[in-house]
C-alpha cells in the first residue's frame, strides 16, 4: 500500500493575545507518503514546532487551528480528522527535553503500558510484557529491570529511549520527531538517530522530524521543508536542497552552518532577527534579511512555485541565487 | 533504599527541634512576671509559707536544674500541676484532648472534600465561570473570619433549622459526630479556600507539563489522565499545603471552641490563660507545637512516599 499517510492543506495556528490576533504559523501546507521521513527546517520561532502539535493536537488550549488535516489511518487514502482522534491511533510524538517529557510519578514500565492496556486491550500482565518487549526494540540493556525505575533514575539517553518506545507502544505510522536530539549529548544524539532510522525501515513508519540543525535532518530525512516565519519557502529532496538551494533564505541558513560553510572557515550569520509573529513584514517576509531582494519581494504573495520535478520555492527570483562554492 | 533514609533522617531532625521547643515553653515560665508560688500559696500567705513551697517546687534551684528537671518530667509525661485546680496538667489535657482531635480530624475531613473538587474542577475549567465561581467563593470564605462565620452558622443554621445543637459536645460517636459538625464546618470554610487557590496552582502547572502532553498523545484521556498523571505529581504539594493549613487550623480551634462552647484543649487555653495558669498554659503550647510538628513530620512521610523524586533532593 502506497501513496500519501498525511495531507496538511493551509494549515493556520492563531494566539489570541491580549485581544490581539497572532498567527505563528500562517498556511502550512505539506503531505507525506507512508514510510517517507520529511524534516522541516528552520530557527526558533519559526513556526515548526507548532505545526507539528497541531498535527497531533496538543496545542495550548488558547490557540485555534485552521485549515485542512487529513490522515489515512486503515483507509486507502486521507481522510479528515480531529486532532484527539489520532491520539494513541497512528500518530505519536516525541519531545525536545526527555526530562520533563516523561510522567516523574509513573515507573518506566508502566508509561509504556499505558498504551498497550488502553487500545490494543491488553491486561496488566500482558502490557507489561509488552512493554519490556519495547524497551528491548529500542535498545534499552536489562529492560526488566529498569522497567521498575522511576524517570530520574535515567539518563537523558535512556530516558529518550523509553519516550521513543512510549510513542511506539500505540503502534502508529506516523512518528513526529520535536528536536528529539537537541537536548542530548551528541554521542547520544548519534544513537538517537541511528535507533530512529532503524525503527522507521523496521516498522515502515513515516516520521516528520523537526530541527533547526540541518546536519542532523540531513541524516535521516528523504525530502525537506525550509520553514521560515510561518511559511514553507521550499521544499525537495534533503540531497537536492543541500547542493542547490533555491530559495536565499536556505542558503544563508546553510551557510550558518560549519560544516556547509563550503568556500571559506568563516562561519556566516543571518543578519538581522527572525521577524516577530506579531508583526511580519509585508509581501515575502525573508526580503528585509535577504541578500538578493528586489523591489517587487516586498509586494509578492506567497506561493510554492515549482522549480524542479519534487522541488518548490516560494522566492520569485531563485535565478539570482548564486548557490554555494560559486 | 533512599527514600525511607529521608524518613529516617527527618525524624532525626525532629528531636532538636523538640528540645527547642521545651526549652521554650520552660523560658516561658522564667519570664512571665509573678511568683508562682505566691500564686499556689495565695495573696496572704507569709514568708514561711512561701519558701516552703518555693523549696518543695525546687524554685530554689539553678535554672539549669530546673530545665534538666522539667525535660525529664516532660519525657516522663508529667506536665506538672494545674495551679487553680491542682490536678495534673497531663490528666487535664487528656480530658480535653478528644474534642480537639474530633474537631480537628472531621474539619481536614471537609476541608479535603471541599478543596480537592473544587480545586480539580476550577484547575481543568480554567477560567471558565465555573472556575470564576469558584474562584470567587474562595474569596468570600477567606475573607470570613472564623468566629463570624461560625455565628453566622449557629444563627442561621443551628437555630434556624434545629438540626444542630448549638454548643457542647456529645458521649456515643453519633453524638459527638453531630455536635462537630458545625465546628467542623466554619474550620472548613475559613481553611478551604486557601487549599483550593493552592491545589488550583499546582493542577494548572501540572496540566501544562509536557508529560501530560506525552499522556494525551498517546490516548490517555479524562478521568485516567487526572488520576494517573495530574494528581499524583498535585498531590505532594498540596499535603504540604494541607499540612501548613492543619497547624493553623490549630489555632484557629481555639477561636472555634470558644464560639461553640467546646470543652477542648483551645477552650482550655484560654481558661488557662486567663487564669495565669502557667504549668498549663505551658503544657497546651508544648502539645500544640508538638502537634504542628508532628502533623508536618507526616505530610514529609507522605511526600516522600508519593514522589519518587524526593530522595534527589534530599
Amino acid at each position: 500500500m502506497s501513496g500519501n499517510l498525511l495531507e496538511v492543506t493551509d494549515l493556520r495556528v492563531t494566539f489570541d493575545v491580549h485581544g490581539r490576533r497572532v498567527t505563528p504559523v500562517d498556511g502550512v501546507s505539506l503531505t507525506l507518503e507512508r514510510g517517507e521521513a520529511l524534516g522541516i527546517a528552520g530557527e526558533s520561532g519559526s513556526g515548526k514546532s507548532l505545526s507539528l502539535k497541531s498535527i497531533i493536537g496538543l496545542l495550548p488550549p488558547n490557540a485555534t487551528v485552521g485549515g485542512d488535516l487529513r490522515f489515512a489511518l486503515d483507509q486507502e487514502s486521507p481522510i479528515p480528522y480531529a486532532p484527539a482522534d489520532v491520539h494513541g491511533h497512528g500518530i505519536s510524538i516525541i519531545f525536545q527535553e526527555p526530562m520533563t517529557a516523561l510522567n516523574p510519578t509513573m515507573r518506566v514500565g508502566d508509561l509504556i503500558a499505558e498504551g498497550p492496556k488502553l487500545h490494543k486491550g491488553m491486561g496488566k500482565k500482558e502490557a507489561e510484557e509488552r512493554a519490556i518487549e519495547l524497551m528491548r526494540l529500542v535498545g534499552i540493556p536489562t529492560p526488566e529491570r529498569r522497567a521498575r525505575m522511576w524517570p530520574h533514575q535515567l539518563s537523558g539517553g535512556l530516558r529518550q529511549r523509553v519516550m521513543i518506545a512510549t510513542a511506539l507502544s500505540v503502534e502508529p505510522q506516523l512518528l513526529l520527531c520535536d528536536e528529539p536530539t537537541t537536548a542530548l549529548d551528541v554521542s547520544i544524539q548519534d544513537q538517537i538517530l541511528g535507533l530512529l532510522q532503524e525503527l522507521r525501515t523496521r516498522l515502515n513508519m513515516a516520521i516528520i522530524f523537526v530541527s533547526h540543525d540541518l546536519a542532523v535532518l540531513g541524516e535521516i530525512c528523504d525530502r525537506l521543508a525550509i520553514m521560515y516565519a510561518g511559511r514553507i519557502v521550499e521544499t525537495g529532496p534533503v540531497d537536492e536542497v543541500f547542493a542547490d538551494p533555491q530559495h536565499p533564505y536556505t542558503e544563508a541558513l546553510m551557510t550558518s552552518v560549519p560544516s556547509f560553510g563550503a568556500t571559506t572557515d568563516m562561519l556566516i550569520g543571518i543578519e538581522g532577527r527572525p521577524p516577530d509573529p506579531r508583526d511580519f513584514p509585508p509581501g515575502c517576509r525573508f526580503a528585509p534579511r535577504c541578500d538578493y531582494a528586489q523591489e517587487d519581494c516586498t509586494a509578492a504573495d506567497h506561493h510554492l512555485a515549482s522549480v524542479a520535478p519534487g522541488r518548490t520555492t516560494a522566492c520569485i527570483h531563485p535565478e539570482l541565487i548564486e548557490g554555494l562554492g560559486q | 533504599m533512599g527514600r525511607f533514609g529521608f524518613v529516617g533522617k527527618r525524624l532525626l531532625q525532629v528531636i532538636p527541634m523538640l528540645f527547642g521547643i521545651v526549652l521554650v515553653v520552660f523560658m516561658v515560665l522564667q519570664v512571665t512576671p509573678g511568683d508562682p508560688a505566691r500564686q499556689i500559696a495565695g495573696l496572704r500567705a507569709s514568708e514561711a509559707d512561701l519558701d516552703e513551697v518555693r523549696e518543695s517546687l525546687g524554685l530554689n534551684d539553678s535554672v539549669l536544674e530546673q530545665y534538666g528537671r522539667y525535660v525529664g518530667n516532660v519525657l516522663q509525661g508529667d506536665l506538672g500541676f494545674s495551679y487553680k485546680s491542682r490536678k495534673p496538667v497531663a490528666s487535664i489535657i487528656g480530658d480535653r484532648i478528644g474534642v480537639t482531635v474530633w474537631l480537628m480530624g472531621v474539619g481536614l475531613l471537609l476541608v479535603v472534600l471541599i478543596s480537592v473538587p473544587l480545586g480539580v474542577i476550577s484547575a481543568l475549567r480554567k477560567d471558565r465561570p465555573i472556575d470564576h465561581i469558584i474562584r470567587g467563593l474562595g474569596l468570600l470564605g477567606m475573607s470570613m473570619p472564623a468566629f463570624w462565620t461560625g455565628v453566622i452558622l449557629l444563627l442561621l443554621v443551628a437555630n434556624t433549622t434545629g438540626w444542630f445543637p448549638s454548643g457542647g459536645f456529645g458521649e456515643t460517636f453519633w453524638e459527638k459526630a453531630h455536635h462537630i459538625f458545625l465546628p467542623a464546618l466554619t474550620l472548613a470554610i475559613a481553611s478551604s479556600p486557601f487549599i483550593i487557590r493552592g491545589l488550583r496552582a499546582e493542577m494548572i502547572s501540572v496540566l501544562e507539563s509536557d508529560y501530560i502532553s506525552t499522556g494525551r498523545s498517546i490516548g490517555v484521556a479524562g478521568s485516567r489522565l487526572v488520576r494517573r498523571f495530574v494528581l499524583r505529581n498535585a498531590a505532594g504539594p498540596g499535603i504540604t499545603l494541607v499540612a501548613i493549613e492543619a497547624g493553623f487550623l490549630l489555632f484557629g480551634a481555639v477561636v472555634i471552641e470558644t464560639t461553640f462552647a467546646l470543652p477542648g484543649l483551645g477552650q482550655g487555653l484560654v481558661i488557662a490563660a486567663r487564669g495565669r495558669d502557667l504549668p498549663s498554659v505551658q503544657g497546651y503550647t508544648l502539645l500544640f507545637a508538638l502537634a504542628v510538628v508532628t502533623i508536618y513530620l507526616l505530610s514529609d512521610i507522605i511526600t516522600a512516599i508519593l514522589d519518587p523524586r524526593v530522595e534527589v533532593g534530599k
